[in-house]
């Protein structure tokens, strides 16, 4: 009978990976086979021929995909590790016994994360405004004169980098506070009765002990930040000039602004390779940790 | 004596500057955090008159009047566009995802390990790779600015994000009782149903909660495949940008009118969203 009900689970599964298999490996497929055509929507009479590996070489040579490349490696590289700081510095002030209204708190600081990614776009654009902006005013009482936050190449690209921080620290925030709530109090009592200070039972228990979730926060944030599109758009389009122009950006620009559909195919496997291969090593290293952990 | 008095008063003072400066934090904390949103709230309270005064307005008579436009005009159909959208695709992905996740959870074959792995990398593909091949299907089969094409999309992510989910919530679960009831002559079928489902409700619920967040605040996906008939909220705002330069008040109402649901609906299902959003990397 259980055996039966076996096969039966197995039948449980069959549609639905049926269905996820279809609407996720049938584009993957099909992005395969457009990145060895050259297939360009405003040129219909061409058709799609096949290119070999064209496409590929088009891209690496092309100097606006190492720009953007290189835009990409800061605006992830900084957005991460500050996000992640900021996270980390909530996490262990809203874990001190002192403070209350905990769940309070907790919850605005969540906030930023369910907005809509467009609505955050809009509203830090308004706030960068030249004209009508306050932070421009604002940093202008205190002696600062930045008149064109987003026109002005030199800042766009950190201007909009606040903004993902703002967007995605709660993220580092959340994680980062569930673990620190989960290590055992025990050890911190031994530690204080052993006269071991705040700061000494923050270096030597609690970095430590959070070590893999550090790293889950760093994976998941680097594969966003990779893929961080919406805010970009909203705000900038990639501008001024390709000051702002991130992978997305450069691969959204390639479908939908020139139309080549073969490039643009080639292209997002790129990125998708590119966004695996470093989470691989992440995973590698959090599995690392977990038998760490087992065999201790 | 006195020593100790004085030491014990500084250690009181010691306490005391502590706590001046945790609650410092939290209030920067706070302050860096709602500012944005306490903005486009207040914006969409003003006249386009006092949008435009510098320095910037901080008091003023408020006015309801852009939402009573609002209210009136196409952001309404956008508002149902996007309920639509999120709702058919949440209900499917629940429907499609549960005997997934129960299954995967429940049977320990080799496979198990290959379709979780499958349904991480699915988080990590670019959206134009979903979005280009989709692009060009829909084109072909006329579904371009359809509620189809944005439904089966959406579902490229909350698919693979609700069999996550799920699956992790019943790998947590004690299998005897289903056990149990199986013994009593109960089917696979109605164990899943009748037993694990309803101890499920409300890690079901915080699933389809989050997955309707995601669709409700998707974008790209929606600004390439929508028109004039399906567009959804997000698309809709970034209509308000006309060659004159943008709307500040009607942004910030429309915007204040999309994210309400949202911040509520997330709140809601706040404990489970460190495992959402980590994709059950982190058990809270």
């Amino acid at each position: 009978m259980i055996a039966r009900s076996r096969r039966l689970l197995f039948y449980f599964l069959l549609p639905p990976l049926i269905v996820l298999f279809a609407i996720t490996i049938y584009p993957f497929g099909f992005g395969i086979y457009n990145s060895f055509h050259n297939w360009v929507l405003y040129k219909p009479q061409l058709g799609s021929p096949f290119v070999g590996l064209d496409q590929y070489v088009r891209i690496f040579t092309d100097s606006n995909f190492w720009l953007a490349l290189k835009d990409t490696l800061i605006y992830v590289s900084l957005s991460v590790s500050f996000s992640i700081l900021l996270g980390f510095a909530q996490a262990l002030v809203l874990s001190r016994d002192e403070i209350k209204a905990k769940g309070l708190i907790r919850s605005i600081l969540i906030i930023p994360l369910v907005v809509a990614p467009v609505v955050v776009g809009f509203a830090f654009r308004f706030m960068y405004n030249a004209d009508l902006g306050v932070l421009p005013w604002l940093l202008e009482q205190i002696g600062i004169r930045i008149p064109r936050i987003l026109g002005d190449p030199a800042w766009a690209l950190y201007a909009v980098i606040l903004v993902d921080i703002w967007n995605q620290t709660p993220l580092a925030f959340l994680v980062l506070l569930a673990a620190i709530q989960s290590i055992n109090p025990e050890l911190y009592e031994v530690a204080s009765i052993d006269g071991s200070s705040y700061w000494q039972s923050l270096r030597h228990i609690t970095i430590p002990l959070l070590r893999r979730a550090f790293l889950i926060v760093l994976l998941i944030r680097t594969i966003d930040a990779f893929k961080a599109f919406d805010i970009l758009y909203v705000m900038t389009e990639g501008g001024p000039g390709r000051a702002t122009e991130v992978l997305s950006i450069f691969g959204y620009r390639l479908a939908f602004v020139g139309w080549r559909m073969g490039t643009a195919s080639a292209f997002a496997l790129i990125l998708f390779y590119i966004i695996v291969g470093i989470s691989t090593l992440y995973i590698r290293f959090i599995k690392e940790e977990e038998t760490d952990v087992s065999t201790r | 004596m006195s020593r100790r008095v004085s030491s014990g008063s500084q250690y009181r003072w010691r306490k005391v500057g502590v706590l001046v400066g945790l609650y410092f934090l939290v209030g920067l904390f706070l302050v860096w955090t709602l500012f944005p949103i306490y903005w486009i709230l207040l914006t969409s309270l003003k006249t386009t008159q006092q949008v435009n005064t510098m320095p910037p307005l901080f008091f003023f008579r408020p006015t309801l009047e852009t939402y009573a436009q609002l209210l009136g005009g196409d952001a309404m159909l956008s508002f149902r566009n996007s309920l639509i959208v999120s709702s058919v695709t949440v209900l499917i992905g629940l429907v499609v995802g549960f005997p997934a996740a129960y299954t995967l959870a429940r049977i320990r074959f080799r496979a198990r390990d290959q379709v979780n792995f499958f349904v991480l990398s699915m988080r990590m593909a670019p959206a134009f790779a979903f979005l280009v091949p989709y692009y060009l299907t829909f084109r072909f089969l006329q579904l371009l600015d359809s509620y189809l094409a944005l439904i089966l999309i959406n579902l490229t992510f909350t698919l693979p994000f609700a069999i996550w989910m799920l699956e992790s919530v019943i790998t947590e679960m004690p299998v005897e009782l289903e056990e149990a009831a199986m013994v009593d002559g109960c089917t696979r079928t109605s164990v899943m149903w009748r037993i694990v489902a309803p101890l499920m409700a409300p890690s079901v619920a915080a699933t389809a909660i989050l997955s309707f967040v995601f669709c409700w605040n998707e974008f790209f996906f929606a600004y390439v495949l929508s028109g004039t008939n399906t567009r959804t909220m997000p698309v809709m705002l970034t209509s308000l940008i006309g060659l004159m330069g943008v709307d500040w008040v009607k942004m910030s109402a429309a915007s204040t009118i999309s994210i309400i649901p949202t911040i509520i609906l997330a709140l809601l299902a706040q404990k489970f969203l460190v495992r959402g959003l980590t994709m059950g990397a982190v058990k809270a």
